[in-house]
């Protein structure tokens, strides 16, 4: 196990295990309640290492396995953990490690055409070649009965949506089954950040979402600034807050206005659009972009904003507060509208925990899970408020949850600006980047918690950049979710969990 | 019920008269940069041209060269050479064809500056849909930032109904296809088959980057390098993500209904600029040979 001695990061605690054992580890943890958090492959020459990384609290414990590259098979952890499915079958597909006894290994995120024994994120491919298209048809899983037909749902849909695929079946108007293809825009996200060095790498870590760019960003960087014990400047950490708040806040009102145009409330959307456009003007005197674009950099953040804009955004913000609690107060005495929401798409505490649900979902399922208070990271340790969360666990729930997160980040944002003190903008990153370092790095978008796993490699380049988006996590619940509702409450559940595709196709 | 008609009204009007009186956003925003190389000191364009994440900035033996395909406005090369580059906050950088794109510096035009549309050809096969113009939106592979800024044209800032454009969910209703993302090597055939779908006259409008050159991901095993690659492509709209007045002016570019500011280059006309007035075809022929032809063709 030498060859996988680390250097320690605080937080963080490595396990070797070998892999006749891993699934009866997996299962005592899973059993004892512990949330899977990530599954990460990565190809160490003439093995593969797989770290399988549960949350106990304040810091995450990491299970490591090596598989020979000669025979890579290793037994599937999904029968004994739900959550890891998606997990086992991108690595089957993306570095050919086969889970035996896995339920369902078909393709998830590589193109139709991909030919079967190509693994992107082998060494031994180069992200410049592009293999010749291969038959590959995708199956979808049979649900038949009297009268049950399947509507493909996708990937072009009706609507300015992001493309996807769900197959939904049915016997006419309730929902039986959702299977969901992601996978239609998967863009080799992680073998991108393998020829990148570390600088450049956070542009690319701000487009792999892009409406949750500085959740992405921060989660990269502070995953590089842990690995080298960098400490940020707390100018540095009030101005993440800020930014991060900010997007959040956006974010948030985007899906109000999302769920009041499928209850066909017109006014209600275009007020709650227009508040979002407000947010994303003042963006750009903050960043010089609509979406935060260029604020953080590994060692801290790029620029500060001027006192003057400073204090023209605390007066705009109060302004909005006000305006947006009176616009939110009326939308939830609208009984047109909420009662569209309450009771759909419900998500159990039981199923939400089983598949290790993150984010606004999560928390409107009674699991109280927010990665600013659970491991604090920016100023987050030095801020006063609570995590929002509800039992219910339907649409309204999450409404609910979003509304009152809406709240806390105005209170977040005035702290910030309250707090943000002079001082240097960045710590400088040391002359030499050793190698094979690696740590995690974590924040909470406004869809949940986004993970990083990053290691360095030769002359500061990215050996593996592994990425997980809350999206990841969520989307399985949502099919589950979604199953005994009726059609026409399709989009109130799917804008409800308020996901993104881009974060989970990579 | 009656609240929010009482509080629509007392909102008032929040509409933008784009594109018939100028507006602009707000001076901190990063759309095109502006190289004067006259100025440049000790070779900073060189480290310019070394930290640009795309290769968007080249430099060509007759001086910088921008991509504006590939630039994806992070202003490093503005932070790294202040006295020659600087970020402007000029949106309207859509293009016709995508050698457009490509500027040489001292091309750059004055602010007044307006060039006339270069293609005839697209004008005359537009000419029969400038008012009432249904746009069918296809994501292949964005960031999902552009989806939320193709969204926002309908908020009451920028409410493009109010210049006859709407969005449609049935590709055999649109007249035009915006296309947004990388192009990833998934997408190539949906999107194929949706082009297929529309009648006669046709616009495809590449919006983004992504879509104009892949941006960041160009080169990557599972990304096409934009749409052109899939689709023939009539307008191209730089910005990641372009804002939506970016997109209103790429939209009526494609239109006719505004010049184009970036200069054209002269250029061989492409192939499938040769289209059969659809008008003097009769009803159904028209249909299925223009589905045949484009499978044939792509």
């Amino acid at each position: 196990m030498s060859s996988l001695s680390r250097q320690s990061v605080t937080g963080e605690h490595y396990q070797g295990v070998p892999v006749a054992s891993l699934r009866l580890d997996v299962e005592k943890r899973a059993s004892s309640g512990q949330r899977l958090m990530m599954m990460v492959g990565r190809d160490a020459g003439d093995s593969i290492e797989l770290l399988v990384a549960f949350d106990a609290g304040r810091q995450i414990e990491v299970l490591q396995s090596v598989v020979p590259m000669a025979s890579p098979h290793y037994p599937a952890l999904t029968p004994v953990l739900p959550a890891a499915a998606w997990y086992e079958r991108e690595l089957a597909e993306l570095l050919g490690v086969q889970p035996e006894g896995h339920p369902d290994l078909r393709p998830l995120l590589l193109p139709p055409d991909w030919p079967r024994d190509v693994f992107p994120l082998r060494k031994s491919f180069s992200q410049r070649q592009r293999p010749a298209a291969s038959s590959r048809p995708r199956s979808t899983v049979p649900v038949t009965g009297p009268g049950v037909f399947t509507i493909p749902y996708g990937p072009v849909r009706s609507g300015i949506f992001e493309t996807t695929q769900f197959v939904v079946a049915t016997a006419g108007e309730d929902v039986l089954h959702v299977d969901m293809q992601p996978g239609y825009k998967h863009r080799g996200v992680e073998k991108q950040f393998e020829l990148l060095e570390l600088e450049p790498a956070v542009l690319l870590a701000e487009e792999v979402s892009g409406t949750a760019t500085i959740a992405h960003s921060m989660a990269f960087c502070q995953a590089v600034e842990r690995a080298l014990h960098l400490s940020i400047p707390p100018a540095a950490r009030w101005l993440r807050v800020l930014t991060a708040e900010l997007e959040r806040l956006y974010n948030h009102f985007d899906v109000i206005a999302r769920l009041c145009d499928d209850a066909s409330q017109s006014v209600a959307q275009a007020q709650f659009a227009a508040f979002k456009e407000e947010i994303l003007r003042n963006n750009v005197q903050i960043s010089g972009s609509r979406f935060l674009r260029g604020v953080n950099q590994i060692g801290g953040v790029c620029r500060r904003p001027t006192p003057g804009i400073l204090s023209r955004l605390r007066h705009d913000l109060g302004d909005l507060q006000r305006r947006s609690e009176d616009r939110i107060a009326l939308l939830l005495r609208t009984n047109s509208f909420i009662d569209r929401l309450i009771g759909t798409s419900l998500l159990p505490n039981q199923l939400a925990a089983q598949f290790a649900a993150v984010g606004p979902v999560a928390r409107a399922s009674g699991l109280d899970r927010d990665c600013r208070v659970d491991r604090p990271y920016a100023a987050y340790d030095h801020c006063d408020w609570e995590v929002a969360t509800g039992p219910a666990g339907d649409a309204m729930e999450r409404l609910r949850v979003r509304i009152q997160e809406i709240t806390q980040s105005f209170g977040l944002i005035a702290q910030a600006l309250e707090a943000l003190p002079a001082g240097p903008l960045a710590a400088p990153l040391p002359q030499s980047l050793p190698e094979g370092i690696a740590a995690f790095g974590w924040a909470e978008s406004p869809r949940g918690e986004v993970l990083y796993w990053v290691r360095l490699g030769t002359e500061g380049r990215i050996d593996r950049c592994k990425v997980r988006s809350p999206s990841f996590v969520n989307w399985p619940l949502f099919t589950r979710a979604i199953a005994g509702n009726v059609l026409t409450d399709f989009g109130f559940a799917e804008h409800s969990f308020g996901l993104t595709q881009a974060g989970c196709d990579l | 019920m009656f609240g929010w008609i009482w509080r629509g009204i007392r909102t008032g009007v929040l509409t933008t008269h784009y594109p018939d009186r100028p507006d602009s956003l707000a001076p901190a925003f990063r759309g095109r940069p502006t190289i004067d190389q006259a100025r440049c000191h000790d070779g900073a364009c060189d480290a310019a041209v070394a930290i640009c994440p795309t290769q968007a900035l080249q430099s060509t033996p007759q001086g910088l060269r921008l991509d504006l395909g590939r630039c994806i406005q992070c202003g490093l090369c503005a932070e790294v050479c202040p006295q020659a580059i600087r970020m402007t906050p000029d949106f309207e950088l859509a293009v016709q064809q995508q050698c457009d794109l490509v500027l040489n510096v001292d091309q750059i035009p004055d602010e007044e500056q307006v060039v006339p549309v270069a293609r005839q050809a697209l004008a005359q096969r537009v000419k029969d849909l400038r008012r009432s113009v249904h746009i069918r939106h296809v994501d292949a592979g964005s960031d999902g930032a552009v989806e939320q800024e193709i969204y926002a044209l309908t908020n009451p800032f920028y409410d493009i109904h109010r210049l006859g454009l709407f969005f449609t969910p049935a590709p055999r209703h649109a007249d035009v296809l915006l296309v947004t993302g990388v192009m990833t090597r998934a997408m190539a055939r949906p999107l194929r088959e949706t082009y297929a779908a529309m009648t006669q006259p046709k616009l495809v409008v590449a919006a983004g980057t992504a879509a104009c050159s892949g941006g960041i991901y160009r080169g990557s095993y599972a990304v096409l390098d934009g749409v052109a690659a899939v689709l023939p492509v009539d307008v191209f709209i730089p910005g990641t993500p372009p804002s939506p007045l970016s997109l209103i002016y790429g939209l009526l570019l494609g239109l006719g209904r505004v010049a184009q500011r970036v200069p054209s280059q002269p250029s061989e006309p492409r192939e499938n600029d040769i289209v059969v007035n659809p008008m003097s075809e009769p009803e159904g022929i028209a249909h299925s040979s223009v589905a045949v032809g484009e499978e044939d063709r792509l």
